[in-house]
C-alpha cells in the first residue's frame, strides 16, 4: 500500500483529468460548428471542408493530421499504465518516449524528403502511428521483466495468455482458411497489411476502434457490476434509431443545440434499452443474459419496422427503390472528419475521453466503487447496507446509454444516417474488446484498436483472396473461448505459487479498494 | 354453422398445428439444455450448435443425387447434425467443466464461433437459397381423418412427432433410471455426489455431448423440416429462446413442452395476423414471440427453483 500523501495527489490527477477529457468531449463536438454559430470560417480550410475532399492535394493535407495523432496515440498509452497502478510510472515515461519517438520519426521524414508525395506521406504516418502505440505497448510489457517493477508478474501473465489465445485462435483460422482452399498465409497477409499499413489503413481500423471501444466501456460498467450484458447490439440500434430520429425531427436548429441533443436522444434511448433487463434483474431476479438477448430481437424487428414504414428515406420511396434505410441526417449534427477521404470521425476522441472518464467513475468515485462491490460479492454488499437492486439497473443502465452512444456516434459519424446491420456486430465485439482489455477503460483502449484491426483485416481477406469476412465472427468466438479456458491455467499457477509461498489465504485483490471519500 | 364462422375455425386450426410444428426445435433444443442445467451446466451456446446443425443436416441433404434415396439421406442428416452438435458440446464441456470457465461468457463464445464458422460454410458451400427436399408430412393412419384434431395433432412430419415423443421419455429418464438420479444429484450438490462415487465431470461432460446433439438436432429440425432452405442466422435467436423456456418450465420436461407449444403457436400467430385481419405490422408482429419471453420470465422466476449448482464449476477436494 502506498502512503496516503501519494494516494490524495494521484486522486486529486485523477479528478483533473476527468475534468480535461469532459472539456475535450465538449471541444470535439463543437469544433465543427463554430462556422454556424459566428458565421466566420474559424478553422482551417483543410478542417472546415473535410467532407468535400477530393483531390490528392487536399488528401495530401489531412495525412499531415496524422503527426500529431501519433503523438496522442504514444501519449495516450503512456498515460495507461501511469493511472492504473502505484509502480509502474517507468512504463509510463518509456510509453511517451515512444511517443516522442514518433514525433522523431516525422520529423526525421520531412527534413529527408522535401517533396514527399501523398503516397510517402501516407506510409509515413502509418508507420509513425504503430511506432508509437506499440512501441508504448511494447516498452510497457518489457519494463515487466524480472527485477523491473512497472508491472506485476501476474498482469504480465495475463497479457502473455491473451496474446497466446489470440495466436491459438487465427492458428484454428488459417487451418479453416486452408480447408476452404485459399492460402492462409497470403490471406492473413493481405488482412494485415490493409488494417495496419498507411494512414489509410490506420484510419479504417480506428474508424471501427471507435464504436467497439464505446462497447467496450459500457460491457467493463456492467460486468464490473456483475452484470452480464448481451444486449449491446439492441442498445446500439435504440441509440442509432433514436438520434437519427431526433435530428431530422428538430432539423432546423442550429448544430450548437441540436448535436448535443443527437447524443443524449441516442445515450438515453441505450439507457433504458439496458436498464429495462438491469431493472428487471434488481427487481425480480430475471436473468439478464437471456432478457438482454430478447431486447436485441425486439430492437432488430422495431429498426425493420421504422425503416420500412415511418422513418424510411423519402427519397427511396419516391425513386420506388423502397431501400430500408433513413433520410440523410441534416448536416449540422455530422461529426468532424478527421482525416479525409476516410471516415475518421471526431467520435473516437469522444471515445477516447470517455475511456478516462469511465476509468475515473469506477475507481475514483464512490458510486463506481458500490457498482463494483454488488459485482463482486453481491452478499457482502448487502450487508454492508447498500441498496443492491440499484446498483444493478444502474450499472445495466449506464452500460446500455455508452452502447446507445456508440449507435449515436456511429450514425453522426460514419453513415449519416441509419441503415440496416448499422450495429455490424459491436454488440458482441465489444464484449471481446472489453474481455481482452480486462474489464478495465483504459486497457480496453488497445483492445479496441486491436479488433478494429480485425474487422478491417477480415474485409480485406474477402476483397483478396475471396475469403467471406464472417471468418472474423469464428475468430472472434475461437479468442472468447479460449482467453475464459486460459484462465483455468493462470488460476492454477497462482494456486501453485500460493501453496509454495504459503501466502495469506485471501487474495487481496478479491476486495475493491475504498475510495478515500467513502472511507472518511 | 355458417361460412364465416368455419372460416374461423379453419384460421384458428391452422394456427394450432402450424403451432405445434414450430415447437419442434424449440422442444428439441430445449430438452437438450435441461438435461445439461439439470447437472448444473448453464450452455448458453445453443443457438450457435443450433445454426452449425442447421447447416450440418441441410448439407447432406443438399449432396444427394438425384437417383439418390431421399430417406437415408435425411436420416444421415439428422445423424450428422446430431454429431455435430455433440462435438460442440462436448467442446463447451472441456472449457466449462474441465477449465471451469465463466460459464455465461463461454457461451456467448461459443454462439460467436457457431454463428460465424455455419455463415463462412454457407457462403462457401450454398451460396444462395437453394431448396431441398425435405422431411414430407406423414399423417397418421385412421388419427389424421378425425375432424380438426386430425389436422392439428396427426398431420406432421416424423422430426415433429420425434420432438413431442421425446418429452415422456426425458420425463423418464431424469426421474424413473438411475442415470437420471446422477444427473440431478450432480446438479443439486456435486460434493455429495461426488462422495457417493458418481463422478461429476463424467456425467456433466454426458448431459453437455447431449445437448449439444439435441441442439444439433433442433437446428437441423429447421433446416430440412420445418423450412427446406438453409439461410445465415436461420435460428433468429431461437436457441435462447430455448435456454429460457428451461427456466420457464421449471426444469421439468411437462413445463419445456409447455412453454414450448406456446412459443410454436405465438411464433404462428406472428405469421397468422394478417389473414385474421387485425391491422398490425409483419415486423412488430415478429417482436411478439420476444416480449412474451420476457414477460414469461418474469413470472417463471417466482415459482421456479434452479439447481442449486447451477453455473457453478465443481473442483474435487476443494474446501
Amino acid at each position: 500500500m502506498e502512503n496516503a500523501s501519494s494516494s490524495t495527489s494521484r486522486f486529486s490527477i485523477a479528478h483533473a483529468l476527468a475534468l480535461a477529457c469532459a472539456i475535450l468531449i465538449l471541444v470535439a463536438f463543437l469544433l465543427p460548428w463554430t462556422r454556424a454559430v459566428s458565421g466566420a470560417d474559424l478553422l482551417p480550410r483543410s478542417w472546415s471542408e473535410l467532407d468535400n475532399v477530393t483531390s490528392e492535394r487536399d488528401i495530401f493535407a489531412t495525412y499531415i493530421f496524422f503527426v500529431p495523432a501519433a503523438a496522442i496515440g504514444g501519449i495516450l498509452a503512456g498515460l495507461l499504465p501511469f493511472f492504473d497502478a502505484r509502480r509502474r510510472q517507468t512504463a509510463a515515461y518509456l510509453a511517451l518516449a515512444s511517443g516522442l519517438a514518433a514525433l522523431a520519426y516525422y520529423a526525421l521524414f520531412f527534413l529527408e524528403n522535401n517533396q514527399p508525395t501523398p503516397v510517402d506521406v501516407n506510409e509515413a504516418a502509418g508507420v509513425g502511428f504503430w511506432l508509437a502505440l506499440g512501441g508504448a505497448l511494447g516498452l510497457t510489457l518489457l519494463s515487466a521483466l524480472p527485477g523491473s517493477k512497472s508491472l506485476t508478474r501476474k498482469q504480465a501473465l495475463d497479457l502473455l495468455t491473451l496474446v497466446l489465445a489470440t495466436l491459438a485462435a487465427l492458428a484454428v483460422g488459417s487451418f479453416l482458411i486452408a480447408l476452404l482452399g485459399k492460402d492462409p498465409i497470403e490471406a492473413y497477409s493481405a488482412g494485415f497489411s490493409g488494417a495496419v499499413s498507411g494512414a489509410n489503413g490506420v484510419a479504417q481500423t480506428l474508424v471501427k476502434a471507435t464504436p467497439l471501444l464505446l462497447v467496450g466501456l459500457g460491457i467493463c460498467i456492467a460486468f464490473r457490476g456483475g452484470m452480464i450484458n448481451i444486449g449491446g447490439e439492441g442498445q446500439i440500434l435504440l441509440g442509432a434509431l433514436a438520434a437519427t430520429a431526433c435530428s431530422l425531427i428538430f432539423r432546423d436548429q442550429p448544430g450548437i443545440i441540436l448535436a448535443p441533443l443527437t447524443v443524449l436522444a441516442g445515450a438515453l434511448a441505450g439507457a433504458v434499452w439496458g436498464g429495462i433487463p438491469g431493472f428487471l434483474k434488481a427487481k425480480w431476479g430475471v436473468n439478464e443474459i437471456l432478457s438482454t438477448v430478447m431486447m436485441n430481437q425486439i430492437a432488430v424487428q422495431l429498426m425493420y419496422y421504422l425503416l420500412r414504414g415511418p422513418m424510411i428515406d423519402p427519397e427511396q420511396v419516391a425513386a420506388g427503390t423502397g431501400y430500408p434505410q433513413s433520410e440523410a441526417m441534416p448536416r449540422q449534427v455530422w461529426l468532424l472528419r478527421l482525416a479525409p477521404p476516410s471516415r475518421l470521425n471526431a467520435g473516437l476522441i469522444i471515445a477516447l475521453a470517455l475511456a478516462v472518464v469511465v476509468y475515473v467513475f469506477l475507481w475514483r468515485t464512490s458510486i463506481g466503487y458500490r457498482i463494483r462491490a454488488v459485482g463482486q460479492n453481491i452478499h457482502a454488499a448487502r450487508y454492508a447496507g447498500m441498496n443492491v437492486s440499484t446498483y444493478m439497473t444502474l450499472s445495466m443502465t449506464l452500460s446500455g446509454a455508452l452502447c446507445g452512444l456508440a449507435g449515436a456516434i456511429e450514425v453522426m459519424g460514419v453513415n449519416h444516417r441509419i441503415l440496416e446491420g448499422i450495429s455490424g456486430g459491436y454488440g458482441f465485439s465489444g464484449i471481446v474488446a472489453a474481455l481482452f482489455g480486462g474489464l478495465h477503460p483504459l486497457w480496453t483502449v488497445p483492445a479496441s484498436v486491436v479488433f478494429g484491426g480485425l474487422y478491417v483485416a477480415a474485409q480485406r481477406m474477402q476483397q483478396a483472396v475471396q475469403v467471406p469476412a464472417v471468418v472474423r465472427d469464428v475468430i472472434l468466438g475461437l479468442i472468447v473461448l479460449f482467453v475464459v479456458s486460459s484462465d483455468y491455467f493462470v488460476r492454477r499457477r497462482s494456486r501453485q505459487r500460493a501453496v509454495v509461498e504459503e501466502a495469506p489465504a485471501l487474495d487481496g485483490s478479491a476486495v475493491p479498494e475504498l475510495p478515500k471519500e467513502t472511507a472518511a | 354453422m355458417n361460412g364465416g364462422e368455419r372460416d374461423a375455425l379453419m384460421v384458428v386450426v391452422g394456427i394450432l398445428a402450424q403451432g405445434l410444428r414450430f415447437a419442434t426445435p424449440y422442444l428439441y433444443a430445449a430438452l437438450g439444455e435441461m438435461f445439461g442445467q439439470l447437472s448444473g451446466l448453464l450452455n448458453l451456446g445453443v443457438d450457435g450448435i443450433m445454426l452449425m446443425g442447421a447447416f450440418a443436416g441441410f448439407y447432406v441433404v443438399y449432396q444427394k443425387p438425384p437417383e439418390g434415396d431421399i430417406a437415408v439421406y435425411l436420416l444421415l442428416g439428422v445423424l450428422v447434425a446430431a454429431a455435430a452438435g455433440a462435438a460442440m458440446g462436448l467442446a463447451m464441456a472441456v472449457i466449462s467443466v474441465t477449465f471451469g470457465a465463466e460459464q455465461g461468457i463461454s457461451g456467448i463464445g461459443m454462439y460467436m464461433f457457431g454463428f460465424g464458422l455455419s455463415s463462412l460454410l454457407i457462403k462457401v458451400t450454398v451460396g444462395g437459397p437453394t431448396p431441398v427436399e425435405y422431411f414430407p408430412e406423414v399423417p397418421i393412419p385412421v388419427l389424421s381423418d378425425l375432424p380438426l384434431v386430425g389436422e392439428v395433432f396427426f398431420s406432421h412430419n416424423l422430426m415433429t412427432y420425434g420432438a413431442y415423443l421425446l418429452v415422456p421419455v426425458s420425463w423418464w429418464v431424469i426421474n424413473r433410471t438411475t442415470l437420471g438420479l446422477s444427473i440431478r444429484a450432480v446438479g443439486q450438490n456435486p460434493e455429495a455426489a461426488d462422495s457417493l462415487g458418481v463422478s461429476v465431470a463424467r456425467v456433466r461432460y454426458f448431459t453437455a455431448a447431449l445437448g449439444g446433439a439435441f441442439a444439433g438436432v433442433a437446428g437441423a429440425s429447421l433446416s430440412i423440416a420445418l423450412y427446406h432452405v438453409i439461410q445465415e442466422n436461420i435460428t433468429n435467436g431461437l436457441g435462447f429462446i430455448a435456454v429460457a423456456l428451461v427456466y420457464f418450465g421449471a426444469w421439468t420436461p411437462a413445463g419445456v413442452l409447455i412453454g414450448s407449444v406456446l412459443f410454436g403457436v405465438v411464433s404462428a400467430l406472428g405469421l397468422w395476423i394478417q389473414t385474421l385481419g387485425w391491422e398490425i405490422d409483419s415486423n412488430l408482429a415478429a417482436m411478439l414471440p420476444y416480449v412474451v419471453t420476457i414477460v414469461v420470465l418474469v413470472f417463471s422466476v417466482q415459482r421456479a427453483r434452479q439447481p442449486a449448482a447451477l453455473t457453478k464449476p465443481f473442483e474435487r477436494g476443494e474446501g
